[in-house]
């Protein structure tokens, strides 16, 4: 009786109205929106909002090295360096979830290097992660199985946010309307790499930043994190793409949780027959008391970078010479 | 639960839904049942610290009503300090022990050093700890009966929409309403639900993506100077108001879905044009506490003029202790208590100031002084906040900016912009229920549509919690 009183109410039949109303000027947004936003991605060729993968997937011609990896790549290893022809695919703050879901939908679009250049963090296999970093591939949710699985695996209520297509989009309004806009006004041609430009402050931010960091708290392998790396060399192996993987130097000492941490690390890409190149351990010594060569302790500018990548050349020409 | 949780989508609905669904007499079950989940969502076990006090305060009433002369006021003492005790257990205990241990080093006194607790702040202990505080004082005063129904106290302590931030509601608003028939009403339901939307905007949209911007200035202030500090503090300004006013109208707008109007919690503070009044409009329910149950009881203004002073400071101060238990947050509320005393003092030398002419100026000046006291109110440290200040006034690199991400600085601007033009339109001469209520059923539907649009394209996804969370 009281049940019914209140579903035949006057004010319910509104909000039912209401409910109804809402919902479908929401479908009637969410896809219009949507479309538009489609358009803007498509054409967008720079950037991190995907622009620089669009530019990567159809503006390039079939590439040697791939440079893959997070802003110690981006900003440090310069391709026209490096043997051959080359192209620096790195993001910067982005993990081995972001980097597998990549090399999935480069797969999928059948845009395949001969070498991937992988660039591994260290930081990245020690401790918990929630590898959020996948997100910034939501445009390709539901195109790409690997995208959508490792999107689906950060939270249970992950998948009920793609019931609006404009999710894909979240907080990536303002960067992809003006990655559009400098793409529709300049030509872009890029090798990917971007570099920091050396600056007075740079010695100083890099003692200081020194100072700021802190020790790790933990020195054992994420296991979730080694089998998403397990699962990029897998791919690599089924598509015939030959895989090394290297990790920059960084300006501060190693504490004795990173030392066992890169030499769990090391191990495990041994185990799986991978081939290391690791500054941490074995340093550029040119690179080494020199804190202008530095923007701050984990990040080298222009002038370290052409340090690195010249290294990093020599070997990889060591490295490819052997096999 | 956070109420920018996919749990609390779920939740919302469910308890408005079987809330009307259900016969009056129930209701109050229905509601207590549910604010013991909605707070079991973060540590089930602190609830039975919520109950303790509840029952501690539940007797107290009856019994400073039954009492008179002494007695009653000696049943007062004994619930403040209960209330009291648990806070201060676990919110400064470890605070205490720590500038214990550190006046005893520096004198050199060789003593065992008193033992930290790894203990976790119970949520929102501050806010219901001084709600439950006022239904004792308001019962021993006389403007409020003792309540009589355990589970309609126990509802007015626990109420979800307000049990872990706030507003800090008073019996006499509260109590009556578990006890009113409430009908569904579609305009107050809506309205409310318009609230919820607008202070969902305010925290994912605005203050997550300004915390953003923050975090990577403020957690490494030691590479910041000049402008990029100061533009970090203004954001951080704006980053708390939209966080906490956020906070309350969704409580305010979830309450009221059901027919329950808690109290006004800010009204457009960085509009005023000196730090009393912006005091009067930032996180009312808590000033008004102090006011009516602190600064009178010390004595208010009725002490002469130092007096008053001394009051105004020691008041703020206990203010800033409430917040936190940290030599910041202290500094914080001796600043404001500062501003509050020189502002009586100026306004007692009756200098007359050509207002209108000035008005901007001042409300300028006024958002100022508290950005000032902001960068102590962020800061994790003292020395930390003293870096910051330092570095701001450092000559070296002061006009170098650091934008950071231009997307999200982009993104921070415009929606800071809507945040603030909407605010200054709509809100400045209206209360709240009358801003969200809307004429027409189109009107509506827009405003729904957009601010569910903006949410997903713009809000943060994976953002923080509350900031008054923690207190």
């Amino acid at each position: 009786m009281v049940i019914n009183l209140f579903i035949f109410n006057f004010d319910v039949k509104k909000l039912f109205q209401y409910l109804i109303f809402c919902m479908f000027a929401l479908l009637v947004t969410d896809r219009g929106l949507s479309f538009i936003l489609d358009y803007l991605y498509v054409k967008t060729k720079t950037g991190q909002t995907g622009g620089k993968i669009n530019y990567y997937l159809t503006s390039t011609k079939h590439v040697d090295f791939l440079i893959m990896g997070n802003s110690r790549s981006l900003y440090q290893i310069i391709p026209d360096s490096l043997a051959g022809n080359a192209y620096n695919l790195s993001h910067a703050g982005m993990g081995p979830s972001f980097q597998t879901g990549l090399l999935s939908v480069l797969i999928k679009q059948a845009k395949l290097p001969s070498i991937i250049l992988l660039h591994i963090e260290p930081y990245d296999f020690i401790g918990d992660h929630e590898n959020r970093d996948i997100q910034n591939l939501r445009y390709y949710y539901g195109k790409d199985s690997i995208v959508t699985q490792l999107i689906n695996k950060i939270s249970t209520t992950e998948k009920f946010k793609f019931t609006f297509q404009l999710y894909r989009y979240n907080g990536k309004g303002f960067s992809l309307l003006k990655n559009f806009v400098q793409t529709s006004s300049s030509a872009i041609d890029s090798n990917g790499y971007e570099p920091l430009p050396p600056q007075p402050t740079d010695s100083i931010n890099t003692l200081y930043s020194v100072q700021a960091h802190e020790p790790i708290p933990a020195a054992s392998l994420n296991p979730e994190q080694a089998e998403i790396l397990s699962d990029f060399i897998q791919m690599c192996r089924v598509k015939n793409i030959k895989l090394i993987c290297f990790t920059s130097p960084v300006y501060y000492e190693s504490d004795s949780n990173f030392t066992v941490a890169l030499d769990s690390l090391g191990a495990f890409l041994a185990k799986m027959n991978v081939p290391y190149l690791n500054y941490i351990k074995s340093p550029i010594e040119s690179l080494e008391n020199h804190p202008s060569l530095w923007r701050d302790a984990n990040h080298l500018n222009h002038k370290g970078a052409q340090i690195e990548s010249q290294r990093l050349k020599k070997d990889l020409t060591g490295l490819l010479e052997q096999e | 639960m956070l109420f920018n949780s996919f749990e609390f989508l779920l939740f919302f609905p469910l308890v408005t839904l079987f809330y009307f669904l259900i016969p009056h007499k129930f209701r109050w079950i229905h509601l207590l049942v549910s604010s013991c989940i909605f707070y079991c969502a973060f540590i089930p076990a602190y609830i039975f610290i919520l109950f303790a006090t509840i029952i501690i305060d539940y007797i107290a009433g009856q019994l400073i009503e039954k009492s008179a002369g002494p007695k009653k006021k000696k049943f007062l003492i004994a619930s403040i300090v209960a209330n009291l005790g648990v806070l201060g257990f676990f919110k400064y205990y470890n605070f205490f022990v720590e500038n214990i241990n550190s006046a005893f080093g520096q004198l050199d006194i060789e003593i065992h050093n008193l033992p930290y607790l790894n203990i976790i702040l119970p949520i929102g202990l501050s806010f219901h700890t001084f709600q439950a505080m006022s239904y004792t004082i308001e019962v021993y005063r006389g403007n409020q009966k003792a309540e009589k129904h355990f589970g309609i106290y126990s509802l007015y302590v626990m109420f979800y929409p307000q049990l872990v931030a706030g507003p800090i509601e008073r019996p006499q608003n509260m109590i009556h309403q578990f006890r009113e028939k409430k009908y569904f009403k579609f305009t107050e339901f809506v309205s409310g639900l318009h609230q919820m939307l607008w202070g969902l905007f305010k925290k994912i949209v605005v203050a997550d993506q300004l915390s953003i911007y923050v975090n990577s200035i403020y957690n490494h202030w030691e590479l910041n100077f000049g402008l990029t500090l100061i533009v970090a503090t203004y954001a951080f300004a704006f980053q708390i108001y939209c966080d906490f006013s956020g906070y309350s109208d969704i409580a305010q707008g979830a309450a009221r879905t059901m027919g329950f109007q808690l109290m006004d919690n800010f009204r457009l503070p960085y509009f005023s044009k000196n730090v009393t009044e912006f005091w009067r409009r930032w996180h009312i329910s808590l000033s008004s506490w102090l006011k009516d149950y602190l600064y009178i009881t010390l004595g208010g203004n009725r002490g002469g003029r130092k007096r008053t002073y001394f009051n105004l400071i020691l008041t703020m101060l206990l203010g800033g202790l409430w917040h936190g238990a940290s030599w910041n947050f202290v500094v914080w509320g001796f600043l404001n208590g500062v501003y509050l005393s020189l502002e009586k003092y100026v306004r007692e030398l009756k200098l007359s100031l050509p207002s209108p002419a000035i008005r901007h100026l001042k409300m300028f000046g006024t958002f100022n002084l508290i950005a000032l006291t902001w960068v102590f109110f962020r800061s994790t440290t003292f020395e930390q906040a003293a870096g910051i200040l330092h570095n701001i006034v450092t000559a070296n690199s002061f006009w170098n900016i650091r934008i950071q991400d231009t997307g999200i600085f982009a993104g921070m601007i415009f929606a800071l912009t809507l945040m603030f033009t909407s605010e200054a339109i709509f809100f400045r001469k209206k209360t709240n229920p009358d801003v969200f209520t809307f004429r027409s059923m189109n009107r509506s539907v827009i405003y729904t549509t957009s601010m569910i649009v903006l949410i997903i394209l713009f809000g943060v996804s994976d953002g923080d919690q509350f900031i008054y969370f923690q207190f």
